[in-house]
């Protein structure tokens, strides 16, 4: 099973590469963006068995390791799908 | 004076450092690899800079994971002194030796120049050697170099005597209102609670001068920095 992390910076933590991001879409021509966020995205494929077990420890992984909480939020997006044969 | 340099994989400082303390300050050097869970016979720990692990993550996150950071927890816990450097600046917060995180500088360019900063708190053994305004001009040479750290955290570290260095401009003036790289109150150095474990993103290590070497206005600012401490640390 595949667990999918997306890690972003806190809504109060200034965040420069979205700052630019932004300001080069603009100059491409691209005014309907206001801001940008530049965050990044994990991908696990684990071997569990279990969702909810999963779920837990994927959780306990982004606490421990994949986020750092003074900075950053994490989102456990699809938490578990099965993987296509 | 012994000391002992950790090495992770993707440490590329290790032999600036190697180089600055054998042949600059003639310590007796030993390097320690990642992987090994203990240190041993070191007067002084360094943990160098150069992107451990790829700064992958974060920098400093992978790091966090060896086997050696409980050695070095317990070497900082025993009050014996460890300075971590760029890098080991950002991995020693990643460890919670030291409060905060480095984040992308506010330019988000990488920046490789010469920082100037003058010492702030002057009692622990990193700084009493310096005088009350004395200009430091080191190499800074990093992306995640901006220092972060909320209100209440920073108020703490402020009302405890625990910012060793702040940037300043070349005439020793700090500019609160618009720090260099962006990092809260311009701190460019952080001690641990008990001041035995000092963290700077700047590069002490690379700021000897060469024999008949006077580009950097004629002074060894890292002969500077280093002696004094080494000298401090004698006299503990």
């Amino acid at each position: 099973m595949i667990s999918k992390v997306l890690v972003r910076l806190k809504e109060d933590v200034l965040d420069p590469a979205g700052r630019a991001l932004t300001e080069q879409l603009n100059h491409l021509g691209f005014n309907e963006v206001k801001s940008a966020m530049v965050g990044k995205y994990i991908e696990l494929n684990m071997d569990t068995g279990d969702r909810e077990k999963q779920k837990e420890r994927v959780q306990e992984m982004c606490h421990r390791l994949l986020a750092n909480s003074l900075i950053e939020d994490y989102e456990i997006i699809h938490e578990v799908i099965e993987k296509k044969p | 004076m012994k000391v002992a340099i950790i090495e992770f994989p993707g440490s590329s400082g290790v032999d600036d450092a190697k180089f600055a303390f054998e042949l600059h300050l003639g310590c007796e050097v030993s390097v320690i690899w990642h992987q090994q869970e203990f240190i041993k016979d070191a007067d002084i720990l360094v943990i160098p800079g150069g992107s451990s692990f790829g700064d992958y993550l974060r920098p400093g996150a992978l790091a966090k994971v060896s086997p050696v950071i409980s050695a070095i927890r317990k070497y900082a816990n025993e009050g014996r002194p460890v300075i971590g450097i760029g890098n080991g600046f950002q991995i020693l917060c990643e460890i919670e030796v030291l409060p905060g995180v480095l984040l992308p500088n506010l330019s988000s360019d990488f920046l490789n120049i010469d920082a100037f900063m003058i010492p702030d708190d002057r009692t622990s053994i990193w700084t009493k050697h310096l005088e009350e305004e004395q200009i430091l001009r080191l190499p800074l040479s990093c992306y995640f170099g901006r220092y972060f750290l909320d209100a209440r955290s920073l108020r703490d570290m402020e009302e405890n005597g625990r910012v060793a260095y702040r940037y300043s401009d070349f005439e020793a003036e700090v500019h609160l209102d618009r720090p260099f790289n962006g990092s809260v109150g311009c701190i460019a150095g952080v001690l641990s609670r008990n001041k035995n474990v000092l963290g700077i993103m700047a590069h002490p290590e690379r700021a000897f001068l060469a024999e008949g070497d006077s580009s950097v206005q004629g002074q060894s600012y890292g002969e500077t920095f280093f002696s004094g401490i080494l000298k401090n640390l004698k006299g503990t």
